[in-house]
């Protein structure tokens, strides 16, 4: 569930500005990878987020969400969500409250039974939401988990860019995360991840990401658009996030069970 | 023609030069060669029902499944669950494997003080007697896991893998059985699915290649030999079927088609037909070296005489096989194209190959050996002054013959049972056997309902109706089980209604729901859309475990949904009866939104449709074909009709022989008719040229039967026994299918021939037709 959770903090954030170091310096991989990790220093945010799934023939599904977020410590965050569309679940509200050394408390109201349910994590990572983003895509990669290697310095989009191999540091990690290898883009200037790709367990490219739009909003670098296509199944997920807003000074009686029963 | 022959005699080298690149160019190509083995892949795509098919296969792409089953006697023991876990996760980590559902992992709906909860039914390997007293409630008191992962009287687990779209499904099957048989513990294991059949397909394919090649290739070999007692005559026609097979194969691996099930005959078939030609030209050259003692006049008199018969039999041949691109199965299409091709490269070959290398090497020694059949001889010279004295008994013995066989034609089975094909004691039969006993089987039907726009699944009155059809086909005694949306739906339901069996149930258009703990309205009843509450059921299930769990009974975006029957049969007559059965209930309870039945029980059912049409074209294409040759030989229509007769003759008896014995009619036997109509008609032509000769020589009808029987009979007695005993290597085949075909073939050939020894005399001896005396 934590991943979960992440996925609103650190997913969103992908770096601060490239001022602080150098291009210049010789830097090694996971001296990049650390850096792209840091996030910005920021207390709580809201806004909204549209996710946009497709699938290889087309169809596509349109959710809808109105989303707060805030540091209860440098640690442990809360979250909300509302649901606004499809209309068939709007107002359903989803709570996360992160804990370090538990299992997150998550809490999900449906509106049709007046009612709160709890919901465990079950065990694997699993699609977030139905996307093709798991938990372990949005969630902030954990250091440890990887062994790094820089393969070199490539241009994606007009942007130099660090190409930065990942592999697993044990068996269990891959068997978690699902990846066999996975290849990451950073930007040289502002640490960013702009483009990714994610290896299965037989060695084949299964996904492959897209970070086209980064917002600097109160001085912190926001992924605002991510769009991940799994290249196996032929099917794309594509996050916005819209009207963001950082610091606007969310209170802790926001993300209580009462605030989740509210509409939006 | 005769250029053309004086060319090839005067540049044997030039001649042969271009025959072996030709055969280098082949032979290399047939690297390409690919395997087939799956039977759905040569339907034709145009018929509706794999037309159905294909669309649904768009709209769930559903990925091949290989079914392992652990049967223990009793599942619930911690020692069987600790194998199957290991198993589970051994499974999920080999390549080409997508995910694996086993009653370790599978997914399950569990109420909770707080609403409920999905996890993996054993997270932790239960141990204590509660711990599997209460393992065993949640397996077996689970609708969606009896019947498919746990057997209902709890002896016997599964494991569905599901494989990766473009996995070679084979070669996991591999792997598979590579991983059962390292596997430690109390369950014993079985595999089958699909993959699984393609796999033991191809092994089969393999074995018989090793098994049935070395005995036509001695078969080639030996009996030229037995005539000419000559290794270096005996070469000829030997090169010239195995270059054939080389050609024929390697414009197979040329044009992308694969080797599939029927096509792997197809090089016993050409040798078995092929190597006549060259022993026909290599007889008559070989007699007419007694009076022409110059070489290249030798070879031209007798590619002159022999030209027109070997022609005339292989074209017959080569129509007998297009026909059956009638039956528009594409691996029955293929086997028939690339063996007539082959069958006519056999031709070119016996006529400029073995010429070629006539004019090279020396001439034959003396005489050869006087025919050695005397005794035969003298027998068909009594047969046919028998039927000129009793052409009467004849006809009668034909009449009763006829009739005594005709009683088995309706007893023909079509079956086209690709499992039945594998030999009894098979370990696919074995697995097959015990997934029958305690699942819910491995046929398939499926219910398809389309929305004409997304969401549309998640009404009450479409899930309801999913549902009233799920109960019904459950009713059948030979559905195992049923599967669809609506089971998630009325799970969560009770689920959420505090286990109340009241609630299994999918909910009406609007529900009095009782507002929840902590509500403003704690306990007061309110009444909510039907249709909120399932959409909202569908999200909480998808937020606690995840939407893949229905990836195969709702598309993405709730506009398409199919409800899936388990059948515990793949019998024609079964699928067809609850086929039909579903359809009737259908038409008097017609679901809200339009639905169509697919699967791969349909698939078994088009097939066998296919069966039956195909074989009454490809019969009736092969048969006009065949008149048209032999009238234009004979240059007369009523020839064209009097050598039909003898196939009509021996197509009858075919299906007779079929009903009596037991034999299927499916996709391997119906090639019969064709073949023996091609290769048949043969002894008629033979027949009948002769009577002609006979006739016009100024004998009347009984003098000319006699020294036909004399001078013809032995012949095409030996020619239908040598190509007879040819398809009969077949036989020797690990395949049903395979064996059935050239045991059929075999006695298609000797009813053939005794048409053509029996009916033909007596005709022409009743009719007295007048024939054509020239040439």
């Amino acid at each position: 569930m934590r991943r979960l959770l992440q996925f609103a903090v650190w997913a969103l954030i992908l770096g601060l500005g490239g001022s602080a170091l150098n291009a210049q310096e010789d830097v090694s991989a996971r001296q990049i990878m650390e850096r792209s990790l840091q996030s910005g220093d920021w207390k709580d945010m809201q806004g909204d987020l549209v996710m946009t799934l497709t699938n290889s023939r087309g169809q596509q599904r349109i959710r809808k969400l109105k989303f707060y977020s805030r540091k209860r410590n440098p640690d442990e965050s809360d979250m909300l969500m509302h649901f606004l569309e499809p209309a068939d679940v709007r107002d359903t509200g989803f709570l996360i409250i992160e804990h370090k050394d538990a299992d997150d408390d998550r809490y999900l109201y449906l509106p049709a039974l007046r009612r709160v349910n709890r919901i465990t994590a079950s065990g694997r990572g699993g699609n977030f939401m139905g996307s093709d983003f798991s938990y372990y895509d949005i969630g902030r990669p954990k250091l440890n988990d990887w062994k790094y290697r820089l393969l070199g310095e490539e241009a994606i989009e007009g942007h130099a860019c660090y190409k930065i191999e990942c592999l697993p540091v044990t068996p269990e990690v891959q068997r978690d995360t699902k990846y066999s290898k996975i290849i990451r883009w950073i930007r040289k200037d502002t640490y960013t991840t702009i483009h990714a790709e994610y290896y299965d367990k037989d060695g084949q490219l299964w996904k492959v990401l897209d970070i086209p739009e980064h917002k600097l909003i109160g001085g912190v670098w926001f992924a605002t658009h991510m769009i991940m296509r799994d290249v196996q199944i032929k099917n794309t997920s594509e996050i916005r996030f819209e009207n963001l807003q950082v610091n606007v000074g969310l209170g802790p009686e926001l993300f209580t069970e009462r605030y989740l029963r509210r509409a939006s | 023609m005769r250029r053309f022959f004086q060319a090839v005699v005067d540049h044997p080298s030039a001649t042969l030069v271009v025959v072996f690149l030709l055969t280098a160019f082949f032979g290399f190509s047939l690297r390409l060669l690919k395997v087939e083995t799956d039977i759905a892949a040569s339907l034709p795509k145009d018929i509706p029902a794999k037309r159905l098919y294909d669309r649904i296969s768009e709209i769930f792409p559903s990925k091949d499944v290989i079914f392992v089953v652990a049967e223990a006697g009793d599942f619930f023991q911690t020692p069987v669950i600790e194998q199957v876990a290991e198993l589970t996760e051994r499974l999920e980590q080999l390549p080409g494997v997508h995910s694996v559902m086993s009653p370790t992992n599978a997914r399950v709906i569990r109420a909770t003080p707080d609403g409920m909860d999905v996890r993996e039914a054993a997270e932790v390997i239960p141990r204590t007697p509660e711990e599997l007293a209460q393992y065993r409630e949640r397996l077996l008191g689970n609708e969606l896991f009896v019947g498919s992962i746990i057997s209902e009287n709890g002896q016997a687990g599964a494991l569905l893998l599901f494989l990766k779209k473009e996995a070679r499904g084979s070669e996991v099957a591999r792997e598979v059985l590579k991983v059962l048989g390292e596997s430690r513990g109390p369950a014993k294991l079985y595999a089958t699915g699909k993959p699984m059949v393609n796999y033991y397909l191809e092994q089969g394919m393999n074995r018989d290649w090793g098994r049935l090649m070395p005995v036509v290739l001695v078969v080639v070999f030996v009996l030229p030999y037995l005539r000419f007692r000559s290794v270096r005559m005996v070469l000829l026609p030997f090169g010239v079927v195995v270059m054939s097979v080389i050609w024929s194969m390697g414009t197979m691996a040329l044009v992308g088609s694969p080797l599939s099930h029927s096509t792997t005959v197809m090089p016993i078939l050409l040798m078995s037909i092929g190597v006549a030609y060259g022993i026909h030209i290599l007889n008559r050259y070989v007699a007419n070296s007694q009076r022409i003692s110059d070489r290249r006049e030798l070879i031209l008199a007798t590619l002159d005489e022999m030209k027109n018969p070997v022609v005339m039999t292989s074209l017959t041949t080569i129509a007998g096989f297009l026909a059956l691109n009638t039956s528009r199965v594409s691996s029955l299409l293929q086997l028939g194209l690339f063996t007539a091709l082959g069958v006519f490269v056999a031709l070119l070959l016996s006529l400029t190959f073995l010429p070629a290398c006539l004019a090279v090497m020396p001439l034959p020694r003396a005489v050869v050996g006087r025919r050695k059949t005397p005794l035969l001889d003298a027998g068909f010279v009594r047969y046919g002054q028998f039927v000129v004295r009793r052409r009467g008994w004849v006809l009668a013995g034909i009449v009763l013959l006829v009739l005594a066989f005709a009683l088995g034609i309706p007893r023909i089975v079509l079956e086209s049972n690709d499992i039945e094909n594998f030999p009894q004691d098979h370990p696919i039969r074995q697995a097959l056997e015990v997934v029958d006993r305690y699942f819910a089987g491995s046929t398939t039907l499926e219910v398809v309902m389309e929305g004409s726009e997304p969401d549309a699944i998640k009404e009450p009155a479409v899930l309801q109706a999913m549902a009233a059809l799920e109960d019904t086909l459950r009713k059948d005694q030979l559905v195992g089980a049923t599967i669809g949306l609506a089971d998630y739906v009325k799970t969560i339901h009770q689920v959420l209604n505090g286990g109340d069996p009241a609630y299994y149930r999918v909910p009406a258009d609007t529900e009095a729901v009782k507002s929840g703990i902590g509500d403003e309205e704690e306990g007061a009843v309110h009444r909510v859309a039907g249709r909120d509450l399932i959409a909202q059921y569908l999200q909480l299930y998808e937020m606690s475990a995840g939407p893949e769990d229905f990836a195969n009974l709702v598309d993405y975006n709730y506009q398409n949904a199919k409800v899936t029957a388990f059948l515990r049969t793949n019998r024609r007559t079964d699928l067809k009866r609850i086929d039909t059965a579903i359809r009737n209930y259908l038409k008097a309870n017609p679901p809200p939104l339009p639905t169509d039945i697919t699967g791969s029980s349909e698939l078994y059912l088009a097939v066998n449709d296919l069966v039956v049409s195909g074989q009454l074209k490809s019969i009736l294409v092969s048969l006009i074909l065949v008149f048209l040759l032999t009238s234009m030989m004979f240059r007369s229509l009523r020839a064209g009709v009097f050598n039909a007769i003898p196939l009509f003759f021996g197509i009858f008896l075919n299906f007779a022989f079929m009903g009596w014995t037991g034999i299927y009619l499916n996709l391997m036997t119906m090639v019969t008719s064709s073949i023996a109509i091609g290769v048949g008609v043969d002894y008629a032509i033979h027949f009948y040229h002769r009577y002609q000769m006979k006739i016009s020589e100024g004998h009347d009808y009984g003098e000319a039967t006699v020294r036909t029987m004399q001078e013809a009979g032995t012949a095409i007695f030996l020619n239908a026994a040598t190509v007879g005993c040819g398809f009969a290597i077949l036989l020797l085949s690990e395949f049903r299918g395979i064996a059935d075909m050239g045991l059929l073939i075999a006695m298609t050939m000797l009813w053939t021939c005794l048409g053509a020894l029996t009916i033909l005399p007596v005709l022409f001896m009743t009719l007295r037709p007048k024939f054509r005396t020239a040439r």
